[in-house]
């Protein structure tokens, strides 16, 4: 080898050394070629966009109401319960209600649930949070039984337990909430209900939307049904499911969710006819008062008919204590046969109201009071008392032995405590010596 | 001198010279390729043990992130993380970076306990997945709080040019607005999963958390693998077959701590120095750890003193000049006669844990 060459090679292998540790160290640390990331995808963010269903309003136009108004009616709204909603929040069905000649009042102390539903045509009852006492729940099957309508409404957003009111009423509230994945307005617990049994409260209806709603469970019918993909959050069977029933009788109706009334939710779908068609539930009862729920059958003015014209002073009494409780009374002297009427009287005076006292199988004598709960009763020292209903059109009949005893069966009317002493629905007799 | 002249003849002689200047030429290999480029490969490491990802933590997770994206010698990256997800923002944000950082070096994730909303879909920016079979994962929906059903009153002391003004939407438009970023979340899922996916969108969409063998199985998850299995797909991906792990944590916190300990140590007042990536860190890190124990942990590290002169640093005074001025003050000092409360009303990618 020539010594340029050698000398070449020599000078060479300071960058061969250089360059074999590189590669060594490259391929011993670098072998898998480097990295390639992964193609990104786009993601169609824009075409996620949401929107809510369009509002609409229910032309309401209750057909009702000028039969109602004239047959006066009250809703109690129980607010003594610590019940979960703002009386604001019912504003859409009070106004509907208040426009089928209604008056709304509000219950607010629990132990005056019996006397206020004494006056009370319609109960609406909403997520209570005290639980009913089973008094208290016997009380508004009772005015449910009699013809009073009851809407119970519970929602599975609140706090409520009110299955120890509607239980008794042949409804439970299972602690369930309803959704669809795939149908909804804007949230997949806002399910639209589209499936109606033919009822006059789901007249007219094509489709409402229900906000967080719950199933029911009732021995009566449902009237509305969940369907397609919608799912009980407790079940998760597709079966279909009632988030609208009648109870225990076609008197008591049961809906599992409140928040489709509360605007804007009440102008979604037929969600603002369906609120009419609760109204009108509400004020299409008749409830058939008793002798007990005094003064609250009368629906108007009052024609005080006195036997005699010695008894004027016992008849303005009278007037005075119905005037006390809202009621307006006039003494008349003749039966209008019309209107709401209080025959008062003496036994003596009795064959003026013969009519009505037949009619409920009680007959007064020159010494006795037969009755069908107790024949033979003595006139000496006693009052009688006896509701007669003609239709719509209430008759109290109120006879005693003598003036003394009109004056102090006036006073226990007025005070309630005659409703101690009732020996039926419709009648009662009192010691008054 | 003969005998010298003989020495360098016999140290020139090819037989010498020719193993001298390849060892030469192997030891200037050994520094280049350590010292200049490309050097021995590395895995970050990036912890982020159970936390929900607010505001700060996805500030300190970008951080990690952002290390990790501009380091070369970091080849790949894992990310062992465990969290329920947060708010909808800081989540976005940390998908939007790990995905960025993806974009340029493979990034393993392993899912540790709990990977839930934002932090499934911080996960989907990631290149591979790992699961315990006891994780949790999925979840995948938005959650708000709400106020009242009846829109709130605006009140007399107060004018506003719109109806919505206060609010900013109506509760329907709120919650459309919430249905639109669920859509979205579901959307980002079956698209970064793609053809792995095996659960529809509306399972997706009930919001589940699925252990760690059933989110492999369907398709939410890559294998059932930890950090080791981690660390070798990363090595993989990256192409590399020998290599360190390195704690992007430790090394973000330690430059941190070398840069306040720099400026401290040259003027008290320098604290303005600082860049604005280390202010922001240093406000989210320094609650976390007394600069006393930051600055003997760097010490240690560097082999230097056990504390700075005059001992610990004050956390206050160091904090103050590097908070972002009026930015950041609660709404209530800044505007503090408003006649009406101000809120951050906000949407979450997060899982409570509500017991089912």
């Amino acid at each position: 080898m020539s010594a340029p060459l050698r000398k070449t090679l020599l000078l060479l292998l300071f960058p061969a050394g250089l360059a074999a540790f590189f590669l060594a160290a490259y391929l011993s640390f670098y072998s898998g070629g480097g990295y390639t990331p992964p193609e990104a995808p786009d993601i169609a963010f824009a075409a996620a966009v949401s929107y809510p269903v369009e509002t609409t309003a229910f032309a309401d136009d209750p057909v009702f109401a000028a039969a109602i108004a004239a047959d006066r009616g009250l809703l109690l709204v129980d607010f003594a319960h610590r019940n979960a909603f703002y009386p604001e929040e019912l504003a859409p069905l009070t106004a509907r209600v208040a426009g089928r000649g209604y008056e709304i009042a509000y219950l607010e102390d629990p132990d005056q649930l019996e006397e206020q539903l004494r006056a009370a045509a319609a109960l609406l009852v909403i997520l209570p949070i005290d639980a009913y006492s089973p008094e208290s729940a016997a009380a508004v099957a009772d005015f449910a039984a009699r013809g009073g309508r009851v809407l119970l409404i519970a929602d599975p957003g609140r706090p409520h337990y009110i299955n120890y009111l509607a239980e008794p009423l042949g409804v439970s509230f299972p602690p369930d909430y309803l959704y669809n994945q795939t149908d909804y307005d804007t949230n997949f617990q806002e399910i639209f209900v589209r499936d109606f049994q033919a009822d006059p409260v789901t007249s007219g209806l094509d489709e409402i939307a229900l906000y967080y709603a719950g199933s029911v469970d009732s021995v009566g019918p449902g009237l509305a049904f969940s369907g397609g993909n919608t799912y009980s959050s407790l079940s998760e069977l597709p079966v279909a499911l009632a988030p609208i029933a009648l109870g225990a009788n076609p008197n008591i109706l049961a809906l599992h969710d409140l928040t489709f009334m509360i605007p804007p939710y009440n102008g979604v779908r037929d969600n603002d006819r369906f609120l009419s068609n609760l109204a009108d539930f509400l004020t299409d009862g008749q409830i058939e008062y008793r002798l007990a729920d005094y003064p609250h059958f009368f629906r108007g003015e009052v024609d005080v008919l006195l036997g005699r014209p010695e008894l004027f002073a016992q008849g303005a009494e009278l007037k005075d204590r119905l005037a006390d409780q809202g009621v307006n009374a006039d003494l008349r002297g003749l039966d209008n046969g019309g209107r709401d009427t209080i025959f008062l009287g003496l036994y003596d005076d009795a064959a003026a109201a013969a009519p009505y006292l037949d009619a409920l199988g009680i007959y007064v004598d020159e010494t006795a009071i037969d009755a069908p709960f107790a024949p033979g009763l003595p006139r000496a020292g006693t009052a009688l008392l006896a509701l007669y209903r003609a239709g719509a059109r209430p008759v109290l009949v109120i006879l005693a032995a003598t003036p003394a005893g009109l004056d102090k069966i006036i006073g226990q009317l007025d005070s309630g405590d005659f409703r101690r002493g009732l020996a039926a629905d419709y009648a009662g007799v009192y010691k008054t010596e | 001198m003969g005998k010298l002249a003989a020495l360098g003849r016999f140290l020139m002689g090819w037989y010498i010279l020719a193993p001298a200047l390849a060892v030469l030429g192997l030891a200037a290999g050994y520094y280049v390729f350590f010292n200049v480029a490309p050097g021995k490969p590395k895995i970050g490491v990036i912890d982020i043990p159970f936390t929900g990802l607010g505001e700060d933590a996805a500030a300190i997770i970008t951080a990690y992130l952002d290390y990790a994206r501009r380091d070369p010698a970091l080849k790949g990256v894992v990310i062992k993380l465990s969290t329920p997800g947060g708010g909808a923002s800081p989540s976005e944000q940390l998908y939007i970076e790990t995905r960025r950082l993806r974009a340029e070096k493979p990034v393993v994730m392993v899912m540790n306990g709990l990977v839930a909303s934002g932090g499934y879909m911080m996960a989907m920016g990631v290149n591979h997945t790992y699961a315990k079979t006891s994780s949790l994962i999925g979840n995948v929906g938005v959650v708000s709080p709400a106020g009242d059903i009846l829109p709130p009153i605006i009140p007399e002391t107060v004018i506003t040019t719109g109806p919505e003004k206060l609010t900013g939407a109506s509760r329907r438009d709120w919650m459309a607005t919430m249905d639109g970023l669920k859509e979205a979340f579901v959307e980002m899922v079956v698209q970064e999963r793609g053809a792995k996916l095996k659960v529809s969108r509306e399972e997706l969409a009930e919001g589940r958390v699925y252990s760690g063998m059933e989110a492999v199985r369907l398709g939410l998850a890559d294998e059932i693998g930890s950090d080791v299995h981690a660390f070798e797909k990363a090595a993989e991906l990256a192409g590399v077959s020998d290599y360190e792990i390195v704690n992007i944590n430790v090394e973000v916190n330690r430059l941190l701590v070398q840069n306040l300990r720099r400026i401290y140590s040259s003027n008290d007042d320098g604290a303005a120095a600082l860049s604005a990536a280390d202010t922001e860190l240093l406000r989210l890190l320094a609650p976390r750890q007394t600069m006393a124990a930051a600055a003997a942990d760097n010490a240690a590290a560097d082999g230097g003193p056990a504390a700075y002169p005059g001992g610990p640093v004050n956390l206050k005074s160091a904090q103050r000049p590097l908070e972002y001025g009026v930015f950041g003050a609660p709404l209530a000092e800044t505007f503090p006669d408003f006649p009406v409360a101000i809120n951050q009303p906000e949407f979450y990618y997060l899982y409570v844990g509500a017991a089912p």
